[in-house]
């Protein structure tokens, strides 16, 4: 394979898209052109950094709480009910010994 | 892929519960997404004050459209897609922007994890905002690119040839940005 027809297969081969004799092939490729291998790697790497180094903030209670309440007021028609298979079960009087 | 699908049809309950008026469904819909689009709209923005006031709006144009809601895709994409709208309009109005110049450490952040996430949160802020969405919805999110490609209003040969320049460009971004030391 040449470089440039390896270069526009890389993507779906870093997310394995291709057939299994196709992969084989650009590995077969890689092992062979230091630069395509540095394409390669260096892309994936810094896929890597980017899924380890994202923030991934949390909405705290406060902010949650106060958006509900917005949305609340936003859909006055929306009733807090609570579905029939979650109502509490009402216990059979015993009969008085 | 199971637990996936398991998601999907307890969110497609959970819109019908909604449509059906119930308060209990909206907040659950609310509490199972909020931390997801949060943390998209501050690594899309970046910054978190922006991203938390975004939070609202996005799940205000949720809300208000679900009940013209068709499961074409999934309820996430779909969600997502708004995240994302809302995020640009938010893009288009720079005055109204914060720059927020490095994410506070967090407790019990290694010293190595901080500068990471530091360089992370430049590199992306110096691309394009196409590519770092493309970057999140399929690299970080996971999104399949016929999902993104449907977000994007694309197609997923277009989808799939974007990943890619922004993956090298991300890699050129962090290089710069982190590779470059000692």
């Amino acid at each position: 394979m040449k470089c440039a027809e390896v270069r526009e297969l890389l993507g779906n081969y870093m997310d394995q898209e291709l057939t299994e004799s196709m992969m084989q092939r650009i590995e077969r490729h890689l092992l062979r052109c230091p630069a395509c291998a540095y394409e390669a790697r260096s892309i994936e790497q810094a896929r890597e950094m980017l899924r380890r180094g994202v923030e991934s903030p949390m909405v705290s209670e406060g902010t949650g709480e106060r958006i509900l309440r917005h949305l609340a007021e936003r859909f006055p028609h929306l009733q807090r009910s609570r579905p029939a298979d979650e109502q509490p079960l009402s216990l059979p009087l015993l009969p008085e010994d | 892929m199971c637990m996936e699908s398991g998601r999907e049809s307890e969110d497609a309950r959970l819109v019908a519960r909604f449509r059906a008026g119930e308060m209990q469904a909206l907040e659950t819909l609310f509490w199972r997404y909020a931390d997801a689009v949060l943390a998209y709209a501050t690594r899309l923005l970046g910054n978190r004050t922006d991203a938390e006031e975004v939070l609202s709006e996005v799940f205000l144009r949720a809300f208000d459209g679900l009940m013209g809601y068709r499961a074409e895709g999934t309820f996430k994409a779909w969600l997502f897609r708004i995240a994302r709208n809302c995020c640009i309009d938010r893009l288009r109005q720079p005055r109204l922007l914060r720059i927020e110049e490095v994410t506070e450490p967090m407790q019990n952040d290694a010293t190595a994890d901080v500068e990471l996430r530091v360089a992370v949160q430049r590199a992306l802020r110096r691309l394009p905002e196409e590519y770092r969405t493309v970057l999140l919805l399929c690299d970080v999110e996971e999104f399949t690119a016929k999902e993104v490609a449907q977000m994007l209003e694309r197609s997923v040969p277009s989808v799939k040839g974007m990943l890619y320049r922004a993956r090298a460009a991300l890699r050129d971004a962090l290089s710069e940005e982190w590779g470059e030391e000692g």
